[in-house]
């Protein structure tokens, strides 16, 4: 009986062992997924939305003003906004004598103006504030999302009541109209850095924590940072109007691109609807488990910590 | 409300548990343990006896056979007995053995001489190698009834150790004011651990112990024929004297 002891006793603690330590036959290889490459095409300029746009809209601008002489008020706004070495501030100055009526320029501007933003934003799904004082850059990162677009309709108007106040000061002279097209365009930029932050941060309803040295998102690198959220992100299947939810989530990360905070920053639904308030913890869950534990956002364009608001919402992502 | 959720994800965002046997073990409670150790060493037992019985059911076996054909060879009993008697290796020499003595001692005192000592002394000899049977068989089915045992109450065993341990991990649950499932998975998975253990005795002890019963009630069978063969054997020898 001894011997047959001995030998259970080896087996037993052969076998503890085992599970103990693991057999490096036994560990199996964590499953390889095979993720998407964001591959840098070079249509940066068609998906961009900040430079290009402004860009088009342009030569719209000096045509807009000649049918209709009110309106030109509003025109050198949107050259401010949009370039300085435009030739269009000439033109104006003689048309701005007309402005000094300002409640008729005005009505007819916000119909001009708002078309272009939107446009830009109709692609645009999520949305990377990122204010860039050079060029009047208003750095939009911008993915295709239907819900921030009816918003930003509403808000152009506040541009209007500033800009149309210069004008008004200019009517005495021609030259002191000049000279405040000058200074006009000298503080284009700033007026535009403030006006554009102003702008995009209430389209998508996003505090203004800004992200002052990024660049723009090309869309390669948007979608790979999109899926690689989607593949973490379980939606709660089965709540009621799952579907239809989206959450704003600020992401904040360090210059690893490694995730140090989430946030809840604001949805449009309210956090005392269960159904919804589990809908915005799986999106902080999400941002939580490993494979989303460092974003895949191209390190050159985020030197430092930065954060960067993503809208999780079941219809654009899957 | 967003600090609620954030505390929320800073649950669940613990480190997941360590699920390691070793940490199951560690982490259980005191009673868990107990029964965790009390399974192991029923394990072992269990081995042990599924070892140490399969190794002599087999020589067993082997032996029988071997004698069984010096013994139909049409050699001398009396040789045989020389060879096999004084120290009976296996249930069938010794009981061989122990029908043998008796007849030669029978025959050394001369009782073979009238018809009703004649009679007497083949029963006697059936008598003494039955005996003999017996007592080897409950050599042989020594600890079968361990087996038995853990193979029927090993699990209750293990489930018992599990029913604790998850009343444990529920009134931690009350302790953390938390229903996720990080605050009572880990305890959940460590008393499931001791249901895991007693299956681990349970399953091999109740295998072995179909197999080994019905291998020894076999051999029993293969005894008693011998018994049988062998006095009509020395019987038939005694009425040729006659």
């Amino acid at each position: 009986m001894r011997p047959a002891i001995i030998f259970s006793v080896v087996l037993h603690v052969a076998l503890l062992l085992l599970a103990i330590l693991g057999l490096p036959l036994l560990k199996s290889e964590p499953l390889v997924m095979s993720e998407p490459v964001a591959v840098e095409m070079d249509i940066s300029e068609l998906t961009n939305t900040s430079v290009k746009p402004p860009e088009t809209p342009q030569p719209p601008a000096p045509k807009a003003p000649e049918p209709q002489p009110d309106p030109t008020p509003p025109t050198p706004p949107q050259q401010q906004a949009e370039a300085e070495p435009t030739p269009p501030p000439p033109e104006k100055v003689p048309e701005q004598p007309t402005p000094p009526e300002p409640p008729k320029p005005e009505p007819p501007k916000p119909a001009p103006t708002p078309p272009p933003p939107p446009e830009p934003e109709a692609l645009p799904i999520k949305k990377m504030e990122v204010p860039k004082v050079e060029e009047q850059k208003t750095v939009e990162l911008e993915q295709p999302k239907p819900v921030p677009k009816p918003e930003p309709k509403p808000e152009p108007p506040k541009p209007e009541p500033k800009k149309p106040e210069p004008p008004k000061k200019d009517t005495p002279s021609l030259d002191s109209i000049l000279k405040n097209v000058d200074k006009l365009k000298e503080d284009k930029p700033k007026d535009t850095a403030k006006d554009t932050p102003a702008k995009d941060t209430p389209k998508t309803q996003q505090t203004s924590v800004a992200q002052p040295q990024s660049d723009h998102l090309s869309a390669s690198e948007q979608d790979a940072l999109r899926s690689q959220l989607a593949g973490c992100w379980a939606v709660p299947a089965g709540g009621k109007d799952v579907d239809k939810m989206s959450a704003d989530i600020r992401v904040t990360f360090d210059s690893s691109m490694r995730v140090t905070k989430v946030d809840y920053v604001s949805g449009n639904g309210s956090l005392s609807n269960p159904t919804y308030r589990s809908f915005v913890e799986s999106t902080l869950r999400a941002l939580q488990k490993d494979q989303c534990s460092t974003l895949r956002l191209p390190k050159e364009k985020y030197g430092g910590a930065g954060s960067i608001v993503f809208t999780f919402s079941p219809k654009d992502m899957f | 409300m967003q600090h609620q959720i954030m505390n929320f994800v800073a649950l669940g965002a613990n480190p997941a548990a360590d699920l390691s046997a070793l940490s199951l073990f560690m982490t259980a409670n005191w009673l868990v343990k107990a029964i965790m150790l009390g399974l192991l060493a029923a394990s072992v037992w269990v081995w042990a006896i599924i070892f140490d019985k399969s190794i002599k059911l087999r020589r067993m076996k082997a032996a029988a056979a071997d004698f069984e054909e010096q013994f139909w060879s049409g050699g001398s009993l009396d040789q045989l007995y020389e060879e096999v008697g004084k120290a009976p290796g296996d249930p069938l020499s010794a009981t061989f053995a122990a029908g043998m003595r008796e007849w030669r001692h029978a025959n050394e005192r001369g009782l073979t001489s009238s018809g009703a000592m004649r009679a007497n002394l083949a029963q006697r000899i059936e008598r003494v190698m039955s005996v003999t049977v017996s007592r080897e068989m409950a050599q042989t089915e020594r600890y079968i009834t361990v087996l038995a045992t853990v193979g029927s109450n090993a699990p209750f065993v293990g489930l018992l150790g599990t029913v604790w341990g998850i009343m444990h991990s529920f009134t931690s649950i009350a302790a953390a004011g938390n229903t996720s499932l990080a605050v009572v998975a880990p305890s959940i998975a460590e008393a499931l651990f001791a249901t895991a253990l007693g299956l681990v005795a349970a399953i091999p002890a109740s295998i072995a112990y179909n197999k080994f019963s019905s291998d020894i009630a076999r051999f029993g069978d293969r005894l008693d024929s011998f018994v049988t063969e062998f006095s009509a054997i020395l019987q038939r020898h005694l009425e040729e004297r006659g």
